[in-house]
């Protein structure tokens, strides 16, 4: 590629290969080995980058690939700043897991998640128990124009109890969920039978949920919708990819206050066992721990090698990519807000009214308007500083600068929740997100 | 090929060869599969001998009948290839891409931060051992662009396209409704209050809330597991009169349209709700087997908007081609005859409870109606209702239907949701 013309240039092979279970109402839906490998050829001109991936992996498939990604390079035409210059390194790196997956019978893994699917149905009032297993090995090979030569796997394990319930006309869902950077030792460390049949008792209780309130008010996000909080609107909004082309509300922020002074967020790829954990990026670049906000004020955005040498400062280790035929871009590894020093008794106790949020379904960046909008499975009525009634599922949102700097009070604890997070609507990645019980204003409401 | 627009400049431009197969095994009623990348004969083995594996593992499942019979020859056969898509170029690409950002951009005041054409050819074999022997192609176009305007309150504007020809791609005109977009949005204030009445919800938003909400109820996987909001509900209302929804894998405008589903299952095309009666629901073949009904058609791998690793996901049960019936109003004509409410724009996240129907959506651009014209752009407020509720409070249907993904939707305005706004 270097001699098509590429100023910087890389190649990554990569096999994800995994096993999926799914088991409903006590019989296997899907038993299934997926394996997803192939080689992305990437090259920089000027500041315009061309890719060609490929399947076929023989010499003459490879060295046309080079060729196409060098060539479509040219057609961008895009001005950039260089890539800044890397130590080239030569690592290889092995998962840090106790036991591999692929060291596990399949009749072991069944035999998990058909006792979490049983133990969902407590009662006649869960219809449908769903349980999902999957476990990803990654293995990744990338060589560079710095003269890198990095091997590294990340393995994953994600389990799902997902029950629906059923009463008076009305249907309502619960689900738990385990996972992690972790071998089979996750699922082992479980008590499976506890993890199902707590599921189906929130799923028959939500039941006899009532209709969610709606207005503005002083609501207390769990640690799963803080985590929504902290990856949705801060987070990408803190991609530089996103203040390199001033795309981003954060775009100038750095030294400014933007949120109370109990507020501190990381971005942190090195957390052992999280689900967003990576030795590397995508491009190499060793993963590091990102302060995003410092106490309150904003001190900077997490990068790939692009926006690096565009802003003249060093990667970070977030130039991730879904796979290896797609791009990279800037993306979070495990972001969340740092613990406080309250209790969330403390939290609800001086509230005349309000919600108290629990375990986040999904939620939408808006790098361009600081917005924020998180759906959560349910919540809680909190009158004169008591919980009262469980309510439905229902959406929180706001201006994610008002919100931080009304947050008052920020629990001592964090809890991380994994997931794969897009970039608008693809380019999935594994990540987790997270933080304490936090107490703020809100807008809410739900059907 | 993809090619990404990244502030007003053609920043990447991607060509990618993918090939994978995907095996299903049957050992008596025992199921098994496997997917791969796959570009070797040594590959293709390694990946049956997995299925084989699997099959070897997996409990005995009653339901399991039998993979879907050969024979069987489709009635629909839709254009879906283009050869100016099989044949793009890097160069082409390029060029439709700076036709839409100079059009956006003429003027001033607005830019392109972000943008995507993606093309691709898709060729799929599907055989098995009870006769089924298909041979498919298609061509898809998608784009999604983003503008923005300078300033600091910057308003944002998006724009998709979704189509297997090319010849309904007009860049300039993505452009400028980019750019129309993006100035309304900079006008946009807080909704204050609350407001319950006429909601006029465009297809961009519209398609979503509709496969979340009846895709997923007329899933007989769903109806098989107690989980469909239309469980034993056939023959019943469960929409206004004025709501038709037909699977319509016959109209060469739909992206996942084909003569044979992929299960290699002939697929038609089916009434789904009548004048708001509900007819019928979508199967596989796993989920006609358990009832002893003929499969549907409706057994699907593949993703609308994407030809990379679509052999890698299991089978599941999606429409074709879901297509909502149009009216005969135009949508400004439907607004014109709104005394007071809102339309939407643009949301969030248009997603939509698929067992309960709940929705909650943020309004990032809509605009007030007072006495059939929209007086004011709002964000900043919150959309609530229930989707199967709402579709049963259908006040009118325009005529402007727009392909989104898999579906084909007009606008629709509805009556009884709610927004909330601060203050």
């Amino acid at each position: 590629m270097t001699s098509e013309g590429a100023e910087f240039c890389d190649a990554k092979h990569q096999v994800l290969k995994g096993t999926s279970i799914r088991v409903v109402d006590a019989s296997v839906r899907t038993l299934t080995e997926q394996t997803l490998g192939g080689v992305c050829f990437r090259a920089r001109i000027g500041g315009s980058w061309g890719y060609a991936t490929t399947v076929e992996l023989d010499r003459k498939s490879i060295l046309e690939a080079c060729v196409r990604a060098a060539k479509n390079a040219k057609l961008g035409g895009a001005k950039g700043k260089k890539i800044p210059d890397m130590p080239s390194s030569d690592r290889q790196v092995r998962a840090n897991v106790r036991i591999h997956t692929d060291s596990v019978p399949i009749e072991e893994k069944l035999a998990y998640v058909g006792d979490l699917d049983k133990a969902q149905k407590i009662d006649s009032r869960v219809v449908n128990s769903n349980s999902d297993y999957r476990d990803e090995v990654r293995t990744n090979t990338l060589v560079n124009s710095f003269g890198s030569s990095l091997k590294w796997e990340e393995v994953r394990v994600r389990l799902i109890a997902f029950p629906v319930a059923s009463g008076d006309g009305r249907r309502e869902m619960f689900f738990e969920i385990v996972d992690g950077t972790r071998g089979f030792e996750l699922i082992k460390g479980k008590d499976v039978m506890a993890m199902g049949k707590s599921a189906g008792e929130e799923a028959t209780k939500m039941l006899a949920a009532k209709k969610p309130p709606s207005g503005f008010m002083t609501c207390i996000s769990d640690p799963k919708i803080s985590g929504t909080l902290a990856h949705e609107v801060m987070g990408h909004a803190s991609e530089a990819d996103e203040i390199v082309k001033r795309r981003s509300f954060l775009t100038g922020a750095v030294g400014k206050r933007v949120a109370s002074e109990q507020i501190t967020m990381v971005d942190n790829g090195t957390i052992e066992g999280a689900f967003g954990t990576i030795p590397f990026d995508d491009e190499g670049t060793p993963s590091s721990r990102t302060v995003i906000i410092k106490d309150g004020i904003y001190k900077g955005y997490m990068q790939d090698l692009e926006t690096a040498g565009e802003m003249g400062v060093t990667p970070t280790g977030n130039g991730r990519a879904q796979d290896f035929g797609r791009r990279v871009w800037v993306r979070m590894t495990n972001t969340f807000f740092e613990a406080g020093d309250w209790t969330l008794e403390e939290m609800i106790e001086d509230i005349k009214f309000g919600v108290l949020a629990d375990r986040s379904i999904s939620g939408m960046e808006d790098p361009v308007g600081g917005g924020f909008e998180a759906k959560t499975l349910r919540g809680f009525i909190i009158e004169n500083g008591k919980i009262t009634d469980l309510i439905r599922s229902f959406t929180l949102t706001g201006s994610a600068l008002d919100i931080l700097k009304t947050t008052d009070a920020v629990g001592d604890e964090v809890q991380l929740d994994g997931g794969n997070c897009g970039k608008g609507i693809e380019d999935f990645v594994p990540v987790s997100s997270g933080g304490p019980y936090c107490r703020s204003r809100l807008l809410v409401g739900g059907g | 090929m993809s090619l990404y627009v990244d502030d007003s400049a053609v920043k990447h431009i991607e060509e990618k060869i993918d090939q994978g197969l995907a095996v299903r095994v049957a050992e008596g009623n025992r199921p098994g599969q496997s997917s791969s990348s796959c570009s070797t004969m040594k590959e293709a083995e390694m990946t049956t001998m997995a299925a084989i594996r699997m099959a070897g593992l997996s409990p005995a499942d009653s339901g399991f009948k039998q993979f879907p019979a050969g024979g069987m020859r489709s009635s629909v056969d839709p254009k879906v290839w283009d050869e100016r898509i099989a044949n793009m170029t890097g160069e082409q690409l390029v060029e439709i891409s700076e036709r839409i950002v100079e059009s956006s951009t003429d003027g001033g005041g607005v830019k392109v931060p972000k943008g995507l054409i993606r093309v691709a050819k898709v060729e799929s074999v599907i055989r098995n051992s009870d006769g089924v022997d298909v041979d498919r192609k298609n061509t898809l176009v998608y784009l999604n662009f983003t503008t923005m305007t300078d300033g600091s309150k910057p308003g944002e504007g998006v724009e998709s396209f979704y189509s297997p020809h090319l010849s309904g791609l007009d860049p300039e005109a993505i452009g400028r409704s980019l750019r129309e977009k993006a100035l309304a949005s900079s006008k946009t204030v807080a909704f204050k209050g609350r407001m319950k009445g006429n909601v006029i919800i465009l297809p961009g938003e519209l398609s979503e809330m509709l496969i979340h909400s009846a895709g997923s109820a007329l899933s007989a996987e769903n109806v098989h597991r107690k989980r469909s909001a239309w469980l034993r509900k056939v023959g019943e209302e469960v929409a206004s009169r004025s709501i038709t929804i037909v699977d319509d894998p016959s109209d060469g405008n739909g992206m996942l349209s084909s003569g044979y589903d992929d299960e290699g299952v002939p697929t038609s095309k089916k009434t789904l709700v009548d004048k708001g009666v509900l007819r019928s629901y979508l199967y596989d073949s796993y989920n006609a087997g358990l009832v002893s009904m003929e499969p549907s058609g409706n057994g699907v791998r593949r993703r609308p908007e994407d030809a990379q690793g679509i052999y890698l996901d299991p089978i599941g049960i999606w429409p074709m081609n879901l297509v909502l019936a149009p009216g005969r109003k135009g949508r400004a004509d439907l607004i014109s005859s709104v005394d007071e409410g809102v339309v939407i724009e643009r949301v969030s996240d248009p997603e939509v409870n698929p067992i309960t129907g709940a929705f909650g959506l943020e309004v990032r651009c809509g605009g007030l109606i007072r006495k059939g014209e929209v007086v004011q752009q709002i964000d900043r407020a919150l959309l609530v209702g229930n989707m199967f509720e709402a579709l049963r409070n259908v006040s009118d249907v325009a005529s402007d239907s727009t392909v989104v993904k898999h579906c084909i939707v007009p606008t629709v305005c509805f009556d009884g949701i709610e927004l909330i706004g601060g203050g």
